[in-house]
């Protein structure tokens, strides 16, 4: 670590890869999370760097570097429990925002989507004529006119899709 | 699992010649004169000291300033030790043992005043006397701490602020009797908890790893 502090980098490595299954070590006393563990000893090795010229060579170096990592574990802990403090409120929060007219609209959407498909299998004059007088709300008249037929065969399309809707809507 | 010989690598680009931090008593002896030298010139070119200087002259006086002034200087090496991790400072139940000393000497001297009398009307200048030594020593004492950093701010700042709360009442004590009133006592802690309190709010981001 002396000749770390003197700038020597492949002693500094050395250092480092030595001690990373301590800080590992020391941190798995604090922190039980493995994914909040590996982050304590990327904080620790960092906080090593920053710090390196507070290591005094004359002393043993365990207690430094316990020193460090545990400050780091705390940190850590603090910061989790801060987050787990503030995604709770922001649920509570959430909770009593919601609109439930939402309700509402995901129900229409589901009951759009299941007219669709029984209206999907009617042949394309049934579904046509079921399209313009139940769902666009022509008269039987309008809808004759637009499909060029009478009136009483507008009646007949939809007599007969209206029958097969039930037999597949009973399905 | 994190990939940290990437980073042990990136560091190890980074490296460069650092120097070390000397031991605690050796930045004290040079940090303490400073600290002193810097509260005195504030003290003086704000014209505070109005009623000038004097060595103390009752033996609870000079006690009072010896120990002011060295229970500031074992505020101040708390503060440096707790800067450096895994250094384990011992003197802290002395501390405290002194720290109880002046308070029950100043809890005597507020009952029966030594022979110098108070000046009356005095909180206002105790106030701005202790201020303008204070807020120059708290500087001084924060980019000392900015030198280590520390992991643990609030703790090393709380130290300082107290060491420099009690430097500020030793140098009271050359322009003021120890014996004070409730009102004049309750003056001086009000701005050593100013002095405090500054000292943490305006040093809590600049000593934090």
């Amino acid at each position: 670590m002396r000749r770390a502090q003197d700038g020597d980098q492949a002693a500094y490595r050395l250092v480092l890869l030595a001690t990373l299954p301590v800080i590992r070590a020391f941190a798995r006393r604090r922190i039980f999370d493995e994914v909040l563990l590996e982050d304590v000893v990327q904080e620790t090795l960092l906080t090593v760097h920053k710090l390196r010229h507070t290591y005094d060579p004359q002393r043993p170096l365990l207690p430094w570097l316990a020193t460090i990592t545990f400050a780091r574990a705390i940190d850590a802990t603090r910061r989790t429990v801060r987050l787990q403090r503030r995604e709770a409120a922001d649920e509570d929060a959430m909770t009593s925002a919601v609109d439930d007219s939402w309700n509402e609209q995901i129900e229409a959407l589901a009951n759009d989507n299941e007219v669709g498909r029984l209206l999907s299998r009617l042949p394309d004059r049934q579904r046509m004529a079921v399209e313009m007088v139940k769902i666009r709300e022509m008269s039987l008249d309008e809808a004759a006119a637009e499909t060029r037929t009478s009136v009483s065969a507008i009646k007949s399309l939809l007599h007969r899709a209206i029958s097969s809707l039930r037999e597949n809507g009973s399905q | 699992m994190a990939d940290h010989e990437k980073l042990i690598d990136d560091l190890c680009a980074s490296a460069t010649p650092v120097k070390r931090v000397a031991p605690v008593w050796k930045r004290l002896l040079w940090l303490l004169p400073l600290m002193l030298g810097l509260a005195c010139l504030s003290v003086i070119s704000f014209g505070i000291a109005a009623g000038g200087w004097s060595f103390p002259s009752g033996s609870r006086d000079m006690f009072n300033a010896i120990l002011c002034l060295s229970l500031g200087a074992a505020s101040l090496a708390q503060a440096l030790a707790i800067g450096v991790p895994g250094l384990v400072w011992r003197g802290r139940r002395l501390l405290l043992m002194g720290i109880a000393a002046w308070l029950a000497m100043t809890g005597a001297g507020l009952e029966t005043p030594s022979g110098q009398a108070i000046v009356p009307d005095d909180q206002p200048f105790c106030f701005a006397f202790l201020l303008a030594a204070g807020l120059p020593m708290a500087t001084t004492v924060i980019f000392a701490l900015r030198r280590t950093r520390s992991l643990e701010p609030v703790r090393a700042l709380v130290a300082a602020g107290m060491g420099v709360g009690f430097l500020s009442f030793g140098l009271l004590a050359f322009c003021h009797p120890a014996g004070v009133s409730a009102s004049d006592f309750i003056t001086h802690i009000m701005a050593a908890l100013v002095i405090g309190l500054l000292t943490l709010a305006v040093g809590r981001k600049i000593v934090s790893v």
